[in-house]
């Protein structure tokens, strides 16, 4: 705790230092400054972008093929015009650059040392407010026993039952309980769990799984419950509507550990972050299982352009159609499909689902074959990991990613509105997914699970419950939840 | 010549009821080796009943039996056969779905492995078998389907044959084969009376019977007749000990020279049924007469039934209801040109068995009690309790299971649900089969009544004295086609009948 | 059997019979007086009276008019694949019209389609009926994912007009009038016209039935409408209250039919046991357990295996009643 001090002190002080040393340069219109790094035609460059209050000018100045270079110019809706060039060769990097100042995960800093900005605060520190909850996690708060109900699709899923342990985890430290649906199969399913829930006296109600749409929240509505999660696997930024509903308090928005260009929704960066890894690695010709896309399923067509993308990101240029398997393990094509890669001379196999069919046939070809896929923490990926086998893992750490909806629909229940909105609209909380790439990076967080800790603890999540933490707002959210990578192995030393 | 060996079967006061009917009425009999002995009676006289109770088939209601001395009570056939009493019977005995060689040694094929059984040594043993009766064109890998009905039947001979038992009966079988079958199956029987074992041989055909058998053994409604010895054999003596029983006076009908009407309600031209034997059959059926039809089983009278219901398809020829002029040609359109059918399969076609009374009673009569779309029960009421009253019906209750019901009444219940519907023309086969003697009379009495109102009657019979008792006219049928026909008299007695039937 | 026979056995037999009679009702109360104490009453406060009352309906029409369909002695295990079926074309078409009289029509046309379907097959092939419905209910999945093709969900509010939104407590109302409407023209049918006798001495014996004048062809035709009608209302009712519709929608109705026919008291193999009452106690039963299972918060496995017990006591109290096979022939 005491290192984490520390270094989020001398990260304000960074930004202090870097403000005023930015102040002294930046013409006095501009109040805000950012600093990151960037790679443009000229090659890479630590930028120093500045805006004013509203983002309709920007001042970046940077260097390059070492001279100093200025850019100056306004925003409309975007798109940038520039207006000065000091060299007057970098102007045509001018909108590369400044879509990079708004898609920097850095935050705008006030120019004259101002109070942070109401925007989240730096991610690189875990919560930045040092704040001492003074409860004794013993279950007697809240007083009254809160019901949350939570929906779920598959009651077998890994996934779930890592979700559920978490969710024991918190029932023993605060007066809160649990009543998951069985396994729901159709939208009459949900609709009926929700009713039952109701009935059983759930406040809350945790959308993990939504078949039914907004009808699933209409009717969590009509029963006075306090809906938090997806409406079709979305949230309130993809599905304006959402906000019709007082009931709706909002979703998790998945983002990844890696920069990536642009706004891109998590199934998008998942595969992103795969093809990037993948071709980080130095592997030369990598497989590509792409589900659902030859079907047209959007969740796997975003995650087929994610990974393309960041294959080229990396550098990667030697993918073709001809490396796709398409179709699902089960069927004699995907196995004449995955027999083919094996033969081949594919040194890797991405999955844009579970990889676990792969990994006997790999074993038994006796090739060195990468995998990759969006999977799990557990034992079986952690041994493969070790192994050598799996190289990338993309992980929704339970508690970090689905954990956020929790305290959301907590607090909303316990009559915090102001911790149930965000800007007047419902939430949306960016959290972030891990790009595992390294076995100790999967066996750090393997053994930290298995040991029963969670990356958001008991006290961690109770910051962001009004009830028992005053400060909180809805900003504390993604203080407490959207850890990097890199910051939750950070916590377990 | 029969060289009569020791005594191995003995019946002393052997009887059997099932229900209120008597099967063996102390019944004193006596098989012998080295001879074949011979049963013959009417159906119902108990031939098939002793031996089946001695083969172990059923328990007897009382007496004792002795075989070999010993005092015999099988519970099962295994134990009968155990004994060493064979038995073939007329039904398919073979098991469908497995070969000639597994049907033979069905229960016993630990004797050729263990563990794994051995197809092979199966087959070679299921050839000797076969040998051994002089079957030497069926190959006992076959299916069992794969042989027709009489290759079948030899298998299944066979296979009693094999265990070599000390007494064999043969019940009915020689119906079903054909001569070369049948000198298979004299040949087996010469055999085993030369082995000094004995054989009993049971068929109606008296001519065969008369030409194998060493003796011969009457029985009549449950009742040992006489026993001949083959010097003594003679076929009118032998026919007069079959047949010859007291008529009661009325119970059957007791009028005579009542004239036939001439209007004809059914008519039969040239029919051929696909199922049975009825060839080119053609008859008809005057208004108010009782039509009798009797014949030996399988002659086609069940199958004549059936077509004039509509209920078998009819492959040529016609059956028409002359009043209206239309063809029959389902049992629904029978039923709406006033025709009743009273199945011999009572159990099977007639009733449902686990519905109650009044259900049963009323299933035919829906079309006569329905109200628009509605059926009151107030309606169906009146129309069973008016059943059950009129038939005297014994039951605890209309709702009972008709299941639960003796053979008499359930009967009832058959008549109940055409008379119900004040059927023109019914149609009867087998009506007072299983039936105790005091059912059988009321039913009479209501046949008879029937025909006094003007309703038209079919009756099928296997019971010649009912026959006679009871038509107008009877058509004999033998192999499908009619062979006799008779009119009421007095004087009309079964041996008359029976010339034409067997 | 003799007379006296008959008399000695009749208190014994009566009593087993009385008792597997009553057995659907001693079963539906037990489980609703268990669950109300072991859920602390919420079983039966207001919201999830209303709440169960929604989700009979599914259960209960489809069941209900099942009763007539297995009476006959058809085993149908196609129910689910029909109402899917339906609801998917019925929900496309409201939403192409914006219409949910369009709808409502085109679901019980298709329900009736599919139903006549059945009523052909089992009426006119040899083959025993409830092979076909296996085929049968597979090959209707399969038509409504080919028609579904990419989407997953059809949702009316995607509709080109707004179709009217129905509440909790409107839907709640609306449900308990059709079912009790539909239930009473049933147990009319059953009980106080030929439809109901004839179904049932058809699946007790159909050769018996044949000989008595019952038309094999049209009281199949009649039993299979009757259903399909069921089926029709729940689809219906189902697409206005989940308002979203898609392959999965009714995938365990085929198996809750089934279950509830059971519970009621009727044996799958149909005949003279069948009772309409069957249907609707069947389907409360089946629902209010579900419900309470439900408030219980258990988890999987220990909801399956109490649903088993259930289950096996109330068939073997039932089974005193009736001899013979709960199984199709």
């Amino acid at each position: 705790m005491k290192k984490l001090i520390a270094l989020v002190l001398a990260a304000v002080m960074v930004f202090a230092l870097a403000g005023a040393v930015m102040a002294e340069e930046i013409p006095a219109d501009y109040t805000q400054v950012k600093v990151f790094d960037g790679t443009y035609g000229f090659g890479d460059a630590e930028i120093t972008a500045a805006t004013n209050d509203d983002q309709s000018a920007f001042y970046i100045t940077f260097e390059c093929f070492d001279e100093d270079q200025i850019l100056e110019g306004t925003i409309d809706d975007g798109i940038v015009t520039v207006d000065y060039d000091l060299t007057g060769f970098v102007a045509g990097d001018a909108q590369l650059i400044w879509d990079d100042a708004v898609a920097s995960e850095e935050p705008w800093t006030p120019i004259g040392g101002e109070a942070p900005a109401e925007e989240a605060v730096a991610e690189d520190a875990a919560p930045a407010e040092d704040v001492v909850i003074d409860y004794a996690f013993d279950r007697s708060w809240p007083e009254e026993e809160l019901k949350v109900a939570m929906a779920v699709y598959d009651t077998t899923d890994e996934q779930f039952l890592a979700m559920r342990e978490y969710n024991d985890y918190l029932e023993q430290n605060f007066n809160i309980k649990f009543m998951y649906s069985e396994s729901i199969a159709s939208a009459e399913d949900e609709i009926a769990f929700v009713d039952s829930a109701a009935a059983a006296g759930c406040k809350a109600y945790f959308g993990y799984y939504n078949i039914a749409e907004t009808e699933t929240v209409k009717e969590a509505q009509a029963h006075g419950m306090f809906y938090a999660g997806g409406v079709g696997g979305v949230g309130y930024d993809q599905r304006p509507e959402l906000a019709d509903y007082d009931n709706y308090v909002g979703s998790y928005t998945l983002k990844s550990d890696l920069e990536v260009e642009g706004d891109h929704n998590g199934d998008y960066l998942g595969g992103y972050a795969l093809g990037y890894a993948m071709a980080q690695k130095g592997y030369q010709h990598i497989a590509y299982c792409e589900g659902g896309a030859s079907f047209g399923v959007q969740m796997f067509v975003d995650r087929k352009d994610g990974f393309i993308d960041g294959l080229t990101a990396a550098g990667y240029d030697n993918f073709s159609d001809a490396d796709l398997v398409s179709g699902w393990p089960g069927t004699d094509e995907f196995a004449a499909q995955q027999t083919a890669v094996i033969a081949g001379d594919y040194d890797a196999v991405v999955s844009s689902f579970n990889v676990a069919m792969w990994f006997q046939p790999v074993m038994e070809s006796g090739k060195q074959i990468g995998l990759a896929a969006i999977g799990e923490a557990n034992e079986t990926y952690k041994d493969f990991f070790d192994m050598g086998v799996v190289q990338t893992v993309v992980y929704d750490c339970e508690e970090t990613v689905f954990g956020v909806y929790l305290p959301m629909a907590i607090n909303a229940a316990m009559g915090y509105d102001d911790m149930t909105k965000q800007d007047g609209h419902p939430l949306v909380i960016p959290v972030t997914r891990w790009t595992i790439t390294e076995a100790e990076q999967m066996d750090a967080i393997y053994e930290y699970h298995a040991a029963g800790n969670f990356f958001v603890s008991a006290e961690d999540f109770a910051k962001t419950l009004k009830g028992l933490n005053p400060a909180a707002t809805s900003d504390t959210y993604e203080e407490v939840f959207n850890l990097t990578l890199d910051e939750a192995l950070a916590k377990i030393q | 010549m029969a060289q009569r060996g020791e005594l191995i079967l003995e019946t002393r006061k052997l009887t059997k009821h099932f229900g209120p009917t008597v099967a063996l009425n102390a019944v004193d009999f006596k098989i012998y080796r080295g001879q074949i002995t011979g049963l013959i009676g009417e159906n119902g006289s108990g031939k098939s009943t002793i031996t089946s109770i001695a083969a172990g088939m059923q328990p007897p209601t009382s007496g004792e039996m002795f075989f070999k001395g010993q005092p015999h009570h099988p519970s099962s056939m295994i134990e009968g056969i155990e004994c060493g009493i064979g038995m073939i019977v007329q039904e398919q005995g073979t098991v469908p779905g497995i070969s000639v060689a597994e049907n033979i040694f069905l229960g016993e094929e630990k004797k050729f492995g263990k563990v794994l059984i051995s197809r092979r040594k199966m087959q070679e043993e299921a050839r000797k078998v076969l040998e051994n009766i002089g079957l030497t064109n069926v190959d006992p890998a076959a299916p069992i389907e794969s042989l027709n009905m009489q290759d079948r039947k030899l298998v299944e001979i066979a296979k009693t044959v094999y265990m070599k038992p000390e007494m064999l009966v043969v019940d009915e079988t020689t119906t079903a084969l054909s001569q070369s079958g049948r000198e298979i199956i004299y040949d087996i029987m010469k055999k085993m009376r030369d082995d000094d074992k004995a054989v009993v041989f049971i068929s109606h055909d008296l001519e065969e019977l008369m030409e194998i058998c060493d003796t011969l053994t009457v029985l009549r409604d449950g009742n040992f007749i006489a026993t001949l010895d083959k010097e003594d054999f003679d076929e009118d003596l032998i026919k007069k000990y079959m047949v010859g029983r007291e008529m009661t006076g009325d119970y059957y009908r007791s009028d005579y020279g009542t004239p036939i009407s001439d209007e004809v309600v059914l008519k039969v031209d040239d029919v051929t049924t696909g199922e049975g034997m009825l060839m080119n059959f053609s008859m008809e059926l005057h208004k108010g007469e009782i039509l009798g039809i009797g014949g030996l089983s399988h002659c086609g009278m069940h199958e004549l039934g059936k077509a004039c219901f509509g209920e078998t398809p009819v492959l040529r020829g016609t059956v028409t209801h002359v009043a209206s002029g239309e063809k029959i040609t389902t049992a629904l359109n029978a039923m709406k040109h006033g025709l009743g059918y009273v199945s011999k399969d009572r159990d099977k076609e007639a009733l449902v068995l686990t519905e109650s009374i009044a259900d049963n009673i009323v299933s035919a009569g829906y079309d006569k009690l329905k109200k628009g779309i509605f059926l009151m029960p107030s309606d169906t009421k009146k129309y069973v309790d008016k059943q059950v009253k009129d038939l005297s019906i014994k039951c605890a209750s209309v709702k009972q299971d008709v299941q639960y019901l003796s053979g008499g009444n359930k009967q009832k219940v058959v008549f109940g649900k055409w008379i119900g519907r004040e059927c023109d023309i019914l149609i009867l086969d087998c009506p007072t089969r299983g039936v105790d003697i005091g059912v059988k009379a009321a039913m009479y009495a209501l046949i008879n009544e029937m025909r006094l109102a003007g309703k038209s009657i079919i009756m099928i019979s296997e019971e010649m004295a009912e026959l006679i008792g009871m038509c107008d006219r009877l058509l004999i049928l033998k192999d499908g086609q009619q062979s006799g026909e008779f009119f009421r008299s007095e004087d009309l007695n079964e041996n008359d009948i029976i010339e034409v039937m067997i | 059997m003799s007379e006296a026979a008959v008399k000695t056995k009749k208190p014994s037999k009566v009593n087993a019979r009385l008792i597997g009679d009553m057995a659907p009702y001693i079963g539906l109360v037990l489980v609703v007086v268990v669950f109300y104490i072991l859920t602390g009453g919420a079983l039966l406060n207001g919201t999830n009276i209303q709440a169960m009352a929604n989700n009979v309906i599914t259960t209960a029409m489809c069941t209900i008019g099942a009763v007539f369909v297995f009476a006959a002695g058809y085993f149908d295990m196609a129910v689910g694949g029909a109402l899917c079926f339906s609801a998917v074309l019925g929900a496309m078409a409201t939403i192409s019209s914006g219409s949910l009289f369009v709808g409502a029509i085109v679901i019980l046309a298709v329900s009736l389609g599919l139903g006549c379907i059945k009523a052909t097959l089992a009426s006119f092939v040899n083959v025993p009926f409830f092979i076909f419905t296996i085929i049968l209910g597979s090959i209707f999945s399969a038509i409504v994912l080919v028609i579904m093709g990419k989407e997953t969900t059809v949702l009316l509010k995607n509709a080109v007009k707004p179709i009217p939104e129905l509440d909790f407590t409107q839907m709640s109302i609306i449900s308990v009038i059709c079912l009790a409407v539909f239930f009473i023209l049933c147990l009319i049918a059953f009980r106080y016209t030929p439809i109901g006798p004839k179904a049932k001495n058809m699946g007790g014996n159909v050769f018996a039935a044949k000989q008595s004048g019952i038309s094999k062809t049209k009281t199949t035709f009649t039993v299979f409408i009757i259903g399909a009608i069921g089926i029709a209302i729940a689809a219906f009712l189902l697409m206005l209250r989940t308002r979203t519709v898609g392959a999965t929608t009714a995938g365990s109705v085929g198996n809750d039919v089934m279950v509830a026919l059971v519970l009621g008291g009727m044996p799958l193999s149909g005949g003279p046991r069948s009772k309409i009452s069957a249907g609707l106690i069947g389907s409360i039963t089946i629902t209010v357990l579900n419900s309470g299972l439900v408030i219980l918060g258990l988890n999987t496995g220990e909801v399956q295996i109490i649903r088993g017990i259930v289950f096996i006591v109330v068939v073997l109290v039932s089974s005193l009643s009736y001899r013979g096979k709960l199984l199709p022939r």
